[in-house]
């Protein structure tokens, strides 16, 4: 006869035969309880690695709400993505690290003023050190790349300001940084702009409590310019693609993993408005014997990600079903709003924002922040504008209409 | 790692290397979906119609080479693209085949990569190479030297250029293919990807390249040859213009890969005879010919008549006025106009055009897969001209900048870094712009493209006219932009005079790659700030009027002229 023990009351969840091993693996669902739940009208901001592009993507196609702060000019026809406009929130590129989440908020605040500011690449032309990809073929002059950045700045500050859920994925622990002052670049220097120099640069692998003390850091500073934030924590299932450290890249992949877990853990466990989402482990699990990867073992499949954002959308959605068309929202760092956040985003518009993010962060340099000039404020005509004026130039160039012009 | 075959078109420079570039180029795709070769662009993506060859592979567009580096991650993401889009072959091709920094970077940057990659080389006989680029570089060359003195000179061992290739590379590695008429049977670029492994029908495949070979890189084309050779007979005493000192004898020469006869039979042999066992080293070496006959082209009998400028002309009408093919879209229209306004009062041109309006349906389509319309086409074949002038596109600054978009945008010229920008504007960064640009001139490119592919006559793209600087002139004279002007303002005029430099720098450097000399405005028709002159302003808000077209012809008249020259 057997006495009464625990685990003879936990759920099957708790027990790995019954919901890993004997399930199919696309039923495989690691979410037990969640801290909040993502209405279609909270605005979403996205950042982190490349992982976190695939979650800006489903949430546009499903109907919810991805906020879009920064939007490209309508002079650039469809070619925005291409820019890194629309992939993530505002135009930052991949964020891999907690160190460069919690500089970019220090930076667009104007807290952090890095002395790598501008670099230039082998054609010449200028980049941009904390999101060096993020222009194709360079700005032309440091003037046009500070003047971007400046607008740039008031889109982030403006995405911190007004969304209502974050989601951060964790991408590295390794970083190249500056020796002056500790700024963490996405890229090592001399890989898409800059030169190493090894006395300025140096490799930098950070350890679980400085990716927990920099989430928490972040989360400080967020709290005070958005305190009803929602945030949503998840690890990129994506292994490095090279390690600078000297150990095997597949050790220091897990390594990397490792401490990246281990730090959203504790975050979540000691914020209540974080929560963590299991998508590395829905990725590379045992029950997925390795086919959420493609052939390089590397890039995620897209059934891999399906299988994510079901969860996703199981956990934390009110998923009634697939909302047909594109309900994000976009806010344009100018109050420029479309989508079901407007009213919301207007009342929160980046100039005002950015006076509340100073009063509140309260720090040097927030004010001066605060008092940059935001773009035009007219509302956007998108791209109709440029469709009509190319219908009209097109009557122009009719040779009746020539014939006339050109007879003075 | 494991990659495609690798196989680098080395030149020589002045044997048909623009032939065989033009017609990888414009088949990008086709190559690449078809028999799974890339030839890469670095424009915009790998199957980028342009440039033509890969220069910038290797050198920097400012000047400069690049380094190992770079070369490596070019060959790194051509090969990435290959493992995603099942290429099996990398074809690249520069006649830099002299260029002893470019032999020390190829080296060591596929050596790097552990990449073995194959040569292909065309070499031409020395006499004839030698009158073709003394033809080809002379204005560039020190002191002015004459074709003799240039020839008689000039180093001209291949086996020693070789012998540099192959302290590299190993020996095994090279094709060497004479580039002489009756070794290329069936055309050059038959023979070329017969070279590279193929069957010589690819190259029938790759339409209407063939017909440019082998001279496809000439800039003269054979009836301004000829014309100059008429204009010679004229004139008793030729040697004593320096004109004639450049022009070949025999029109019919120019279309072939042979001597141009610029130098004397004694010239010629004493050149041959100073490279003939370096050639015959060629021959038994890499060609594996036991006789040591590199080339097939009989020696010239020195007894043979030659003076400078003899020509077998016989052309009845050697006062015939320059044949101009005009082609392009609404502003061509100021010309056009012009032009039949003269012919119709019977006054007189010095050239005779004739005018392709693509906006007329009778033109669609304007390309074909790539490829000139049947009826563009069929104009173009008409008659051999003396020059084909584009005018195609150009308003695309007009439309993006006409009138202000909403979203108020300023940005950066190139042409003027450092011009104050609109108060208040939102500042978009110029490269996104230009892109936006590039984009949407695709078509218009591609007419060019497909021009420069369909003629070896010597080719100008004008540049379109600056916009009107005057907002009263524009708002007097608003259709069909009424509407859109009374809702909104006009765009400042430095702005949209930026738009305008913008798309003038893409179709510039376009004509580069392709080589056709991009005319700029008539400098008399542009106003003290760039705009256009207020005697060039039409009733209509987008063109220019008459005046500007006749400053145009006059333009294109010096243009056909200075070719002659």
């Amino acid at each position: 006869m057997t006495s009464e023990h625990p685990y003879q009351s936990i759920p099957d969840t708790a027990y790995w035969r019954r919901s890993v091993a004997n399930l199919p693996h696309r039923r495989v669902d690691p979410v037990v309880r969640t801290k909040f739940r993502i209405s279609r009208t909270d605005g979403i901001m996205t950042l982190g690695s490349c992982f976190a592009q695939h979650i800006s993507r489903r949430l546009e196609r499903r109907g919810y709400n991805f906020l879009v702060t920064e939007t490209a000019h309508p002079i650039l026809g469809t070619l925005g993505p291409e820019m890194g406009y629309g992939v993530f929130t505002a135009r930052y590129g991949n964020v891999y690290t907690a160190r460069q989440l919690v500089q970019l908020f220090d930076r667009a605040y104007g807290v952090f003023q890095p002395a790598d500011s501008v670099w230039t690449n082998g054609e010449g032309k200028f980049v941009d050190p904390f999101r060096p990809q993020i222009q194709p073929g360079g700005f032309l002059t440091a003037e046009e790349l500070l003047a971007d950045r400046e607008r740039h700045f008031a889109c982030v500050r403006q995405a911190f300001e007004t969304h209502q859920v974050l989601v951060f994925t964790l991408g590295l622990t390794e970083l190249w940084r500056s020796k002056l002052d500790g700024a963490a670049f996405p890229l090592c220097p001399g890989v898409a702009g800059g030169t190493f120099d090894s006395s300025k640069h140096e490799f930098h692998d950070l350890s679980a409590q400085e990716v927990a003390s920099d989430l928490a850091e972040f989360l400080k500073r967020l709290l005070q310019v958005n305190p009803n934030t929602r945030v949503l924590l998840t690890v990129s299932p994506v292994p490095l693609v090279a390690t600078a450290s000297s150990d095997h890249v597949l050790v220091a992949t897990v390594r990397s993993k490792s401490i990246l877990r281990v730090a959203a853990d504790v975050t979540a466990g000691s914020h209540d408005a974080v929560d963590y989402f299991p998508s590395y482990e829905i990725i590379t699990g045992q029950h997925a014997r390795g086919s959420y990867f493609e052939d390089d073992l590397r890039s995620v499949t897209e059934s891999g990600v399906s299988h994510v954002m079901q969860v996703f959308f199981r956990h934390y959605g009110n998923d009634d079903g697939a909302v047909p068309g594109n309900a994000a929202t976009t806010v344009d760092a100018g109050n420029r709003v479309e989508g079901p956040q407007r009213k919301v985003a207007v009342a929160n518009g980046a100039k005002r924002a950015g006076k509340k993010a100073a009063k509140k962060a309260g720090r040097k340099g927030a004010k001066k922040a605060a008092s940059r000039p935001s773009p035009d404020a007219e509302p956007n005509a998108g791209d109709e504008h440029y469709a009509e004026m190319k219908r009209l130039t097109a009557l122009a160039c009719d040779e009746e209409a020539l014939d006339r012009g050109v007879k003075d | 790692m494991s990659h495609p075959r690798v196989t680098i078109h080395i030149g020589q420079p002045q044997t048909g290397t623009g032939a065989i570039q033009a017609a990888c180029a414009m088949n990008r795709a086709a190559l690449a979906d078809r028999w799974k070769i890339l030839y890469p662009s670095l424009v915009e993506h790998f199957l980028f119609p342009y440039p033509l060859h890969q220069e910038f592979f290797f050198q920097r567009s400012g000047g400069g080479w690049r380094s190992s580096q770079e070369v490596c991650d070019f060959f790194a993401k051509a090969f990435e693209f290959s493992a995603t889009h099942d290429i099996r072959h990398i074809v690249v091709s520069w006649e830099a085949f002299f260029e002893v920094p470019w032999m020390d970077l190829l080296a060591e940057s596929l050596s790097r990569m552990g990449v073995t990659s194959d040569f292909i080389v065309y070499l031409r006989q020395q006499d004839a190479w030698l009158e073709s680029a003394w033809k080809h570089w002379r204005r560039t060359m020190p002191g002015d030297p004459s074709v003799s003195e240039y020839a008689l000179n000039t180093d001209s061992d291949w086996y020693n250029v070789l012998s540099l290739w192959t302290e590299r590379f190993p020996k095994q590695n090279f094709r060497v293919r004479p580039y002489e008429k009756r070794q290329l049977q069936g055309g050059l670029l038959p023979d070329f990807f017969e070279s590279l492994g193929y069957d010589k029908s690819l190259a029938y495949e790759l339409a209407r390249s063939s017909e440019s070979e082998p001279t496809a890189g000439s800039r003269l084309a054979p009836d301004v040859v000829s014309m100059q050779a008429s204009l010679r007979e004229l004139n008793s005493r030729p040697h004593e213009i320096p004109l004639f000192d450049e022009l070949p004898g025999d029109p019919s020469e120019d279309r072939e890969p042979e001597s141009h006869r610029l130098l004397s039979p004694d010239d010629r042999i004493k050149i041959l005879q100073k490279n003939e066992l370096s050639n015959q080293r060629i021959a038994r070496e890499y060609l594996g010919r036991s006789d040591g006959r590199l080339f097939l082209e009989p020696w010239p009998d020195p007894e043979e008549p030659w003076h400078l400028g003899k020509t077998t002309s016989t052309r009845s009408d050697p006062l015939r006025k320059p044949r101009i093919f005009a082609i392009g879209h609404s502003h061509l229209a100021a010309m056009k106009r012009l032009y039949g306004d003269w012919r119709d009062s019977g006054e007189s041109c010095g050239a005779e055009f004739t005018f392709v309006q693509l906006l007329q349906d009778k033109y669609k389509p304007e390309l074909v897969e790539g490829q000139l319309g049947p009826s563009v086409a069929e104009a173009l074949n008409a008659d051999s001209w003396d020059a084909v002038i584009s005018v195609a596109g150009g308003n695309l600054y007009n439309w993006l900048g006409l009138t202000e978009h909403p979203r108020r945008l300023d940005f950066i010229s190139p042409d003027a870094p450092s011009a104050p920008l609109a108060e208040g504007a939102e500042i978009v960064p110029t490269s996104a712009i230009r892109r936006r640009m590039v984009a949407e001139s695709q078509e218009h490119l591609a007419l060019l493209t497909a021009l420069r592919a369909a003629t070896t006559a010597p080719m100008y793209h004008l540049e379109s006219p600056p916009p009107i600087p005057s907002e009263a002139h524009i708002r007097k004279y608003p259709d069909p932009f009424r509407k859109e002007l009374e809702v909104r303002p006009v765009t400042p005029a430095f702005i949209r005079w930026k738009l305008w430099r913008l798309q003038s720098g893409i179709f510039q450097e376009f004509c580069d790659a392709l080589g056709i000399e991009f005319v700029p405005a008539p400098s008399d028709m542009v106003d003290e700030n760039g705009m256009l002159a207020e005697i060039a302003w039409p009733p209509e808000p987008t063109h220019a009027n008459q005046i500007y077209g006749r400053r145009q012809i006059r333009q294109i008249e010096e243009c056909v002229l200075r070719a002659m020259q």
